[in-house]
């Protein structure tokens, strides 16, 4: 058994380079992930907490720090084994959904498989069990843009879980969406985290703390706190 | 690494390729019009090389001609048998024989028939392969014997054979031979009609000339319109030909007006029609494929920045930036070459089915495979810059667009 946290920050930063010179968008992160935990981030725009979600998500390099992936540093890894991470035990989920709208449900879910070697039938079969988790099964063969935006984040959510992924990723997941079609998609998620998938979830939407059992505040690119939640 | 074989990369390139289906067949238009000027180029440089080729086969290696008059022209000089000898007596090593044509309306049909007084050395001069019986020999020559050789296709057409007496201006010829002259195809051309024996042609001795020509008042009996020189080789023929020149220039020290065919100066004019064909044909496609290439650029320029968020959807899915990069290239490559390969097709149902073009034209694989390798080479070339693009685009960055 793995004893390493899933994802761990420590004395992380992150700056970036502008014309006005360098701007720090994180500044000394440091908490760890376990698996199966659902995690809650918020803060107001600009408190880094989009970044923090690239860095977990391997999208990104931190300036300074560790970043560990399973006890993997991640920071210093090249490329292809970042790819590889990514491809293999990270999901995301994004506010905008990145459906492409010209497929069908299906279609969508399936191009998670796109850069993998697993045969087209397992590839399906996968693909379908994961349209079975969020509800969708029904709507495989629909075209994506004609569907709803919380049928579109749900075929976004089966998408990411259908390579089941050790840490899912989401962020501002009901960004755009009313309260049914947000509830919905919360469901999803929770019922993902309870069957193992540690859940990370972005949003500036105070009202979906209460969804995780951990939350952590930024502000200003520093964490504000990390607290358990009952 | 995506395989090229991937059927899913396929899929992409189709979906990417729909994304803008009026710049995309605008691309693709102007690079299959170019691909269609492309192979129609190399048909007809592969026609022309060819022809080259055949009309120097019609000539003989090794072989040039001495024109005379033309029939009734008196812009050249006249010819003599006198001429022959001369040339016979001082080129050594070299072959020399000469021909007079009389053109003899055939009674009851619109044809006329080329009888061509020459003498034994004529079908070893230029080549030509019997195809029955034998050629004019000596003993025609100095008993003027009539005796006639027919031309393979005069043969057929009239039934002639060896050994038939038939008449010919009610005059009887035995039919001693028939000789395959690969002429008669190449007769429309205009470089060297003159060297050109028709279909229907047969040859008698020149000694025979003056009983045949009778009251035909076109030249004098001792007039000849073609003297033929074949040397050993190329040095040779060189050497034979200054030395004819020399002897044949005008006893007055005057200019002389003899035409002089050679495989050079046969190559020469086939040389022209070429640097024709590939200026017309040339700059239809080079003019196509430089607009096919700005469109094709800038409609994958346009790609990718439609496609920045997928991208960035493909870095989180686990592609790596060469995976990017090839789907760019795929993309590109797959509209060239499709388009190339639909212009060449294009091209050649015009050259089979269309109007016949004045000039020869030969489909070789060269010519399917020069289209499709400026496809492939105008594919990865339009396609670096945008592909290169793709592939540095942030993930992160790219995340963040709706």
């Amino acid at each position: 058994m793995n004893a390493a946290p899933l994802l761990e920050f420590r004395a992380v930063e992150k700056r970036y380079s502008t014309a006005a010179g360098e701007v720090a968008a994180l500044s000394g992160v440091d908490f760890s992930i376990q698996a199966g935990e659902f995690v809650t981030v918020t803060g107001p725009s600009g408190s880094g907490k989009s970044t923090l979600l690239n860095l977990a998500t391997l999208l990104d390099r931190p300036s300074a720090g560790s970043l560990r992936f399973e006890g993997t540093d991640v920071g210093a890894l090249h490329e292809s084994g970042r790819s590889k991470l990514r491809k293999h035990s990270i999901g995301m989920v994004f506010q905008s959904y990145h459906l492409l709208p010209e497929r069908t449900v299906l279609d969508n879910v399936l191009f998670r498989f796109r850069y993998m070697d697993t045969p087209p039938r397992e590839a399906r079969a996968a693909a379908e069990q994961a349209l079975g988790l969020t509800g969708l099964k029904h709507m495989a063969d629909r075209t994506a843009r004609f569907l709803s935006g919380g049928e579109m984040q749900r075929v976004a959510i089966a998408r990411a879980v259908a390579v089941p992924p050790r840490l899912l990723a989401a962020d501002e997941p009901t960004g755009n969406l009313d309260a049914e079609s947000a509830a919905q998609v919360m469901e999803c998620l929770r019922a993902l985290n309870q069957v193992g998938t540690a859940v990370l979830l972005v949003t500036h939407n105070e009202a979906l703390i209460s969804h995780g059992r951990r939350h952590l505040a930024f502000r200003h690119g520093r964490m504000l706190h990390d607290r358990a939640l009952g | 690494m995506i395989a090229p074989w991937d059927k899913a990369l396929w899929r992409d390139v189709l979906a990417g390729l729909k994304l803008r289906p009026g710049r995309t067949l605008l691309a693709a238009g102007a690079i299959a019009l170019g691909a269609c000027a492309l192979t129609v180029l190399l048909a007809a440089v592969a026609g022309l090389q060819a022809h080259t080729l055949a009309i120097t086969r019609v000539l003989g290696s090794h072989t040039f001609a001495v024109l005379g008059a033309a029939p009734g022209g008196v812009a050249r000089e006249r010819l003599q048998l006198g001429d022959v000898g001369l040339l016979s007596a001082n080129l050594q090593g070299a072959r020399v024989s000469a021909v007079r044509r009389d053109s003899v309306a055939v009674p009851g049909h619109e044809l006329t028939l080329d009888m061509l007084s020459t003498d034994e050395n004529l079908a070893a001069v230029r080549g030509w392969q019997l195809v029955d019986g034998r050629f004019l020999d000596a003993g025609d020559l100095a008993y003027a014997e009539r005796n006639l050789v027919a031309t393979q296709a005069l043969a057929r057409q009239w039934g002639w054979h060896v050994g038939q007496v038939v008449d010919v201006r009610d005059v009887p010829f035995k039919v001693v031979g028939i000789v395959d002259t690969p002429a008669a195809a190449l007769e429309a051309t205009a470089l060297a009609p003159d060297i050109v024996v028709r279909d229907l042609s047969a040859f008698v001795p020149e000694s025979v000339a003056p009983d045949w020509v009778g009251g035909n008042d076109k030249v004098a009996p001792w007039g000849v319109d073609a003297i033929y020189v074949r040397a050993g080789d190329d040095e040779a023929l060189s050497k034979a030909q200054h030395t004819a020149a020399e002897l044949l220039t005008p006893a007055d020290g005057g200019v002389s007006h003899l035409s002089w065919v050679t495989p050079s100066t046969l190559a020469a004019g086939l040389d022209q029609l070429r640097h024709l064909v590939a200026a017309v044909a040339g700059g239809v496609s080079f003019l196509s494929l430089i607009l096919g290439a700005i469109t094709l650029i800038s409609l994958m320029l346009a790609n990718v920045q439609d496609r920045v968020a997928e991208i960035g959807l493909r870095r989180s899915f686990g592609a790596e930036p060469s995976d990017v990069a090839l789907l760019f290239v795929a993309e590109s490559l797959g509209l060239t070459l499709a388009a190339a390969l639909a212009g060449a097709l294009l091209a050649v149902v015009i050259l089979q089915l269309g109007p016949r073009l004045p000039l020869p034209v030969q489909l070789d694989s060269w010519v399917f495979l020069g289209p499709l390798l400026m496809g492939a080479t105008l594919g990865i070339v339009a396609a670096w810059w945008p592909a290169r693009m793709a592939a540095r685009i942030e993930p992160a960055q790219a995340l963040r667009q709706t």
